[in-house]
């Protein structure tokens, strides 16, 4: 390679300071000038265009994670059953071998999940339909390249306020992020297995979009992504497969790394990349035939997406410690004329790198461009030899003659971390306060109004939109329980939860509770329908780690999270934490203004179901059976939905939060997890937003708000304001049972130290039947299920004309 | 044992749990890809194409699948009485084949059309209920089998033309599976019809009923462990009643009985 000669360089060597950063941005480089001063040290040349091309991509905090990495460090990620933990695609756990006495052994099974996490958030912002859609088309790809079959994603969302200042935006966002994530989980053909959404004005100029998936497979089916050692002896090739390169998605990894600002909104489109399910789903098929085909040979390979910084990104992470040298002539593409910069960072989707032994090449061409002709699904799609590994340890890319890139691989991929400085913020002061306002409100009309507001009401007129029955493995739905179930093996008794959890209403200064009680949720939805907590992925969506105030809290919300997975653990192991085994971080969720988001860590939970027929949902079984309340009794409104949708927000942001220890969390789901295994839980429910009450009432709404019954509920004589009682939102859970397992279940709970509460009893009429010391108050369910079905009509149903 | 071939268009997504579903029968199943040849996709003893997005929906969904020389191998074992099941997507393209409701076989006489319906835009998943009341073919078996729950899952389902010809369709016996009430009461608009379909139609078949075109998904709803806990119906109730039992729920839903159905026809057909 070193004949050739070097590519047109760029002058840089010359600049420093403002000139140098104005050269960085006139070329639209978003690279830092302390990033490029010390590669300029290092490099003793002038850089080319597509090497600033790559870096700019790869050295972004997108791909980089260099504000992060070090903080990251801090979350428990190994576990006996942890098999890739953070830094793959995807996070790989094994999941238990379950021995005839129901014996759960950790590290006996076969069976493995992969499951990866990520955000979509800027993209979404400007073109949410794309975004969204591109977002999930990323997740599933990471993987599926870990040889994985994905069987479900989940999507974790934050808007504006829809009635608010940007209430035409916000709504437009909110259809077109529901119309991208149908768009593109339904033409692949993967349920959709959950989520949550909340809304917030905090979040006009900057939507989240975090998107998870799930996959199966035998730990004998696991794809690396690096080469083997061996590839670079002679005869391994890179094999690119997918779709035409063309210049979408330009930048888009850096992209993300900038601040938004509306001005330049229109400049910045062409870094969004566009979705193609349709594409997808053929090469899907292909991929699964040329893995077979490669399994049969019994030689090692691996396989990446290519995702962030395109070709560049993917192929320079597989060669590792290697050498790789690319042809990028040979890389197929939309116009033959397209720049070595463009071919090598662009990210057109739907594509795939695969590292094989050079005599396999044809059979592989074969399987793609023959058998599944995708030629005929995209015009110019295939799969082609694209570059050569060696032992150089140098990425080099050449381009009609001439050396476009040749850098160390190591610098491409591991950039310096920074270390930016923090400040504590001063805390907000939460106590209790003496309420006498309460006294005086309609317990009625403050319900209707939680049920009516945006963050109270179902969520069906957005997941209904979702297939979530594609796969014919599903059993609870997103709606049927807090946590979706889904049946993989149909040769097992295992079946799989998944949730997602994230906060609301915290602010700045509430960094360490977001992150805990993310955990903490997390983990109990998927306790509540019966399953094992097994593993974490987390996605961290902050402002600008420039930020002192900002980085405080991105700091707080790790130990938050890290504290609560040391001290949730892997139910009957205390001493192994519940691993992180994927996750990303999103910063700079900020206008150019200046307003940052709120700290919102959204952590996903993993689950296992020994045997997926003790998998429970929300609804009661049968009138007469008994509710008990497995959580403390706090009258804390800080942080409700309550006081945010009744308009009381100086009790929102000045009342005590509910407590959060996180040593009874343990307690209560191991208890909790001894009732489900000895089948006395019959339907149960954790208490969400809104409260104790809002839970009772959505246990009888269902998924599709048919009232099956009603619900008693009594209210403890030490209650001091029924009202807070009824919506603070404390950490526990609603059980249903038998009337004869009550006694059973209150030793299960004394077992554990767990106070446990006998609440009342379901009721066949359909109402919901409050029983404080003063007064009872008795509310018809089937108007309040209208109201709490409908309360997001108005944003996603237009009217149709028949 | 009867060969039934699973048909994959470029953008199918079903024909997995399709497959399973008929092979839970006792047949053997065998996908075959768009491409394959007409000597090679001719000579099964019975078809299903599976639901998906073939072509992604381009022109109209269905439109470019049916113009393939498989199609062909399904018109001539439709001809010989074989029987012929398409879901979802693959009703989409018997109708556009033309297959569908065959009165004039090749012509399209009706339409799929996007969902409408008072209260729901765009694409729905939900589980409807159905029953059967084909006169003829292999879905008259299942007219004595009561309510069938099953979950839809569509942007365009909407079974539509002209309201005289659906009315004489309906007097024909042609529309095969229809949308009820959970008791099995005459539909009332939206939710129980998810779409805005003419008569309620969920499925409609051919003059001799070998071919069926139906919109809900029959392999989704083909173990009992897949019923909504929260239906209502007996097929709820019962799923509720085997809420500790594997066993049970790993058996058969409602949905398993209609590739019964198929399948059984296929293992009788007279070899054309």
């Amino acid at each position: 390679m070193s004949e050739l000669p070097r590519a047109g360089t760029i002058e840089l060597r010359a600049l420093q300071g403002a000139a140098l950063h104005d050269t960085l941005r006139r070329l639209g480089l978003h690279l830092g000038e302390a990033d490029v001063l010390r590669l300029l040290s290092r490099l003793e040349r002038q850089p080319t265009t597509a090497e600033l091309a790559l870096l700019d991509s790869m050295w972004s905090e997108h791909c980089s994670y260099k504000s992060t990495r070090t903080l990251l460090r801090r979350l428990p990620t190994s576990g006996p059953h942890v098999v890739l933990g953070p830094g793959a695609d995807a996070g790989v756990v094994r999941l238990p071998r379950i021995d005839a006495q129901g014996g759960v052994d950790l590290e006996g099974g076969s069976h493995c999940v992969a499951i990866a996490h990520e955000s979509h958030n800027h993209p979404s912002q400007l073109l949410p339909f794309e975004g969204a859609s591109t977002g999930i088309g990323g997740i599933v790809r990471d993987v599926y390249c870990m040889g994985a079959d994905v069987i479900g994603v989940l999507d974790a969302l934050r808007f504006g306020d829809v009635a608010g200042a940007q209430a035409e935006s916000v709504q437009q966002i909110v259809r077109g992020v529901v119309d991208g994530i149908a768009h593109y989980g339904n033409a692949l053909g993967v349920p959709n297995l959950g989520g949550e959404v909340e809304f917030d004005a905090a979040f006009d100029d900057n939507c989240l979009v975090n998107v998870v998936a799930l996959g199966v497979l035998e730990a004998d089916e696991l794809i690396p992504s690096r080469a083997p050692q061996r590839a670079g002896d002679e005869g391994w090739v890179l094999l690119l497969v997918g779709k035409p390169t063309d210049d979408s998605g330009l930048g888009g990894a850096s992209f993300a790394s900038v601040i938004l600002d509306t001005d330049e909104e229109t400049q910045e489109r062409g870094a969004v990349q566009l979705p193609d399910p349709f594409f997808k789903r053929v090469l899907t098929e292909a991929n699964r035939d040329a893995v077979a085909y490669l399994r049969a040979t019994g030689e090692a390979f691996a396989m990446k997406d290519l995702g962030a910084a395109g070709i560049g990104g993917a192929t320079s992470e597989m060669a590792g410690q290697l050498g790789l040298t690319l042809d990028l002539d040979a890389v197929h593409r939309d116009r033959p004329d397209r720049p070595a910069a463009v071919l090598l960072v662009a990210e057109t989707q739907e594509r795939y790198a695969l590292a094989v032994p050079e005599k396999h090449v044809g059979a592989l061409r074969r399987i793609y461009e023959e058998k599944y002709e995708l030629a005929h699904m995209v015009r110019g799609a295939g799969a082609r030899v694209v570059g050569r590994f060696d032992r150089s340890g140098r990425f080099r890319a050449t381009r009609e003659g001439a050396l476009h890139v040749d850098l160390p691989t190591a610098w491409v991929t591991e950039p310096d971390t920074v270390e930016w400085p923090r400040r504590a913020r001063v805390a907000r002061e939460r106590r209790a306060r003496p309420r006498p306002a309460l006294e005086h409100r309609d317990l009625q009309a403050d319900l209707v109004a939680v049920l009516a507001s945006a963050s109270g009401g179902s969520r069906r007129p957005l997941f209904a939109h979702y297939d979530s029955d594609v796969q014919g493995r599903t059993m609870l739905r997103p709606g049927d329980a807090d946590a979706g179930v889904v049946v993989p093996w149909r040769d097992a008794d295992l079946g799989l939860a998944i949730a997602v959890a994230g906060p609301a209403r915290l602010g700045p200064g509430d960094a360490w509770r977001a992150g805990a009680a993310a955990v903490a949720e997390a983990a109990r939805n998927v306790a509540a329908v019966g399953a094992l907590p097994w593993a974490l992925t987390d996605c961290l969506n902050f402002g600008s780690p420039e930020n002192p105030e900002c980085m405080h809290d991105l700091e707080e919300c790790v130990r938050g999270l890290a504290d609560a997975a040391r001290a949730i653990a892997l139910p009957g192991n205390p001493a192994t934490p519940l691993p992180f085994v994927s996750g990303n971080v999103s910063l700079y969720n900020e206008s150019r203004a200046g307003r940052a988001i709120p700290p919102t860590p959204i952590v996903a939970c993993l689950g296992v179901l020994p045997d997926y027929a003790r998998a429970r949902g929300m609804t009661p079984q049968a009138p007469g059976d008994v509710l008990m309340y497995l959580a403390s009794g706090s009258e804390a409104l800080g942080a409700s939905l309550y006081a945010e949708a009744t308009g009381q927000h100086q009790l929102g942001q000045e009342d005590e939060l509910p407590p959060l220890d996180l040593d009874l969390e343990r307690r209560r789901l191991a208890a909790l997890l001894d009732a489900h295994a000895e089948g006395m839980v019959r339907a149960c429910r954790d208490v969400g937003a809104g409260g104790l009450i809002v839970t009772l009432a959505q246990m009888c709404f269902g998924r599709v708000g048919e009232v099956t019954c009603g619900i008693r509920c009594a209210l403890p004589a030490s209650t001091r304001q029924p009202l807070a009682a009824l919506f603070s939102e404390v950490p526990g859970f609603v059980c249903a049972l038998r009337a004869e397992d009550v006694a059973r279940f209150e030793a299960a709970c004394a077992a554990r130290d767990v106070g446990v509460r006998r609440l009342g009893e379901v009721l066949a009429a359909p109402e919901l039947r409050i029983e404080a010391a003063q007064r009872t108050w008795t509310f018809e369910l089937a108007p309040l299920a209208s109201v709490w079905l409908h309360a997001l009509d108005p944003i996603l149903h237009e009217e149709v004309s028949v | 044992m009867s060969r039934i071939a699973v048909v994959e268009f470029p953008g199918t997504n079903c024909m997995v749990e399709t497959a399973e579903a008929v092979r839970a029968t006792g047949a053997r199943a065998e996908v075959v890809l768009w491409n394959a040849s007409f000597a090679s996709s001719r000579g099964f003893d019975g078809y299903v194409i599976a639901g998906g997005f073939a072509y992604e929906d381009r022109v109209r969904a269905g439109a470019i699948a049916a113009k393939h020389a498989i199609l062909d191998a399904i018109a001539e074992a439709a001809a010989a009485g074989r029987p012929v099941l398409g879901v979802c997507n693959g009703a989409q393209v018997l109708v556009e084949a033309g297959l569908v409701p065959g009165i004039e076989p090749g012509s399209v006489q009706v339409a799929l059309a996007r969902n409408a319906s008072e209260g729901w835009r765009g694409y729905y998943c939900e589980w409807v209920h159905l029953r059967a009341d084909a006169r003829r073919g292999f879905l008259h078996a299942l007219s004595a089998r009561g309510v069938l729950p099953m979950p839809v899952g569509h942007g365009e389902g909407r079974f539509t033309g002209d309201p005289e010809f659906f009315a004489e369709l309906d007097r024909r016996g042609q529309v095969a599976l229809r949308y009820v009430r959970p008791d099995g009461g005459e539909a009332l608009g939206f939710p129980d019809n998810p779409n805005g379909s003419l008569r309620d139609a969920a499925a409609l078949c051919d003059p001799s009923g070998c071919v069926v075109a139906m919109m809900p998904h029959p392999e989704r709803a083909a173990w009992l462990f897949q019923v909504p806990l929260a239906l209502s119906g007996a097929w709820g109730a019962r799923r509720r009643q085997a809420a500790d039992d594997a066993a049970r729920l790993r058996g058969a839903g409602p949905g398993l009985a209609l590739y019964a159905a198929m399948v059984h026809a296929a293992s009788t057909a007279e070899v054309g």
